[in-house]
């Protein structure tokens, strides 16, 4: 950079702080008043804060110990649902199979016609005691 | 914990636990911070506003840091209050153009919202730029040159913006710009030498 233009940048940087400044001087009354409002509200909520301040520490160190314990807590109780879950996806799919059978039409059809082939066995089973009384009878 | 690891879980929301509490403190020593927040104020409001463009989030931002600075800090040397106040009243006027952006992204899917904020805001600006040039044309040139000036300083990356407003407005060296902002004094230099550069470029008019 040429030390001309160093220097028009270095009166640049002074007149905009001239004007900045001026503005800072220059606030509203209205602003100003708003202002030393909220220094003392600040001051005020601190002061109440402080007050607070002699029993919240207190407790506010237990805060990461008692995050730790909350946390381990969860984990147990996640692991222990993880652990019944087998058994509970088990029964869950016996439930369905059940579900499954029952639904099935095809399934109660075949169990229909086997009711009706008991008779056969049951005639075969009495012509065989039948025949073994007449050959020990014999 | 060091001031930084203290303003990072600050500016996450968090109080950092040993320096909750309101220091206990002499009258003495409450008189000093309440006269160092009666110097920063001013200075600290123009460059919230200039940052935010929003007069009641600039007194909130200020307010906010004042607040932090007393609940947290206030046991320090004062020598240090100020780098460290300009440090929370950026982080505060940071979280604020967050909380900004996210409220003006949810208000636009709102469509009996107009999008006149800004048309307000430039009036209110001009309706409130400093008034005390001695004679009524003078005085509009200022306020016109004073609001193109804040327009444009606005727009810079925040650490340009930064480094400009506390060299300028609070009248920092570099050395205690580089406190207050945490970096190094060459990065101060760089960002205010960068910021000087566009500024100039962008207000060639009202300055020639």
């Amino acid at each position: 950079m040429s030390a001309s233009e160093e220097q028009r940048l270095e009166e640049f940087a002074r007149r905009t702080r001239n004007l900045l400044q001026h503005s800072v001087d220059h606030l509203d009354g209205a602003t100003r008043s708003r202002l030393t409002r909220a220094r003392y509200a600040a001051l005020e909520q601190a002061r109440a804060g402080g007050a607070l301040g002699a029993v919240l520490p207190q407790w506010r160190r237990w805060l990461p110990a008692g995050a730790i314990a909350a946390t381990a807590l969860a984990v147990l109780i996640v692991m222990g649902q993880q652990s019944h879950a087998p058994a509970l996806q088990a029964s869950a799919n016996i439930a369905g199979d059940d579900m499954e059978l029952l639904a099935d039409a095809d399934g109660l059809a075949l169990t229909q016609e086997a009711d009706e082939d008991y008779d056969f066995y049951e005639w075969a089973v009495n012509t065989a005691q039948d025949g073994e009384r007449g050959e020990v009878g014999s | 914990m060091n001031i930084q690891a203290q303003l990072l879980t600050e500016s996450a929301g968090f109080a950092p636990l040993e320096v909750f509490a309101l220091p206990e403190s002499t009258p003495l020593e409450s008189a000093q911070l309440a006269d160092f927040l009666a110097t920063v104020e001013r200075p600290a409001f123009r460059i919230a506003q200039i940052a935010l463009r929003h007069d009641q989030d600039a007194l909130d931002a200020v307010q906010d840091a004042m607040l932090r600075l007393v609940r947290r800090y206030a046991e320090r040397p004062a020598a240090q209050w100020r780098p460290l106040f300009y440090r929370i009243l950026e982080n505060c006027v940071r979280d604020m153009q967050r909380r900004r952006r996210t409220r003006n992204g949810v208000m636009a899917w709102l469509p009996w919202r107009g999008g006149g904020d800004d048309e307000q805001d430039e009036q209110d600006l001009l309706a409130q730029a400093p008034d005390h040039a001695p004679t009524p044309a003078a005085e509009a040139q200022t306020a016109q040159t004073l609001q193109a000036l804040e327009r444009a300083v606005a727009q810079l990356p925040a650490r340009q913006r930064q480094a400009f407003l506390l060299r300028s407005i609070e009248g920092m060296d570099v050395a205690a710009t580089a406190e207050a902002m945490n970096c190094s004094e060459g990065s101060v230099k760089t960002h205010y030498f960068r910021a000087l550069q566009t500024l100039r470029e962008q207000l060639g008019e009202y300055w020639t």
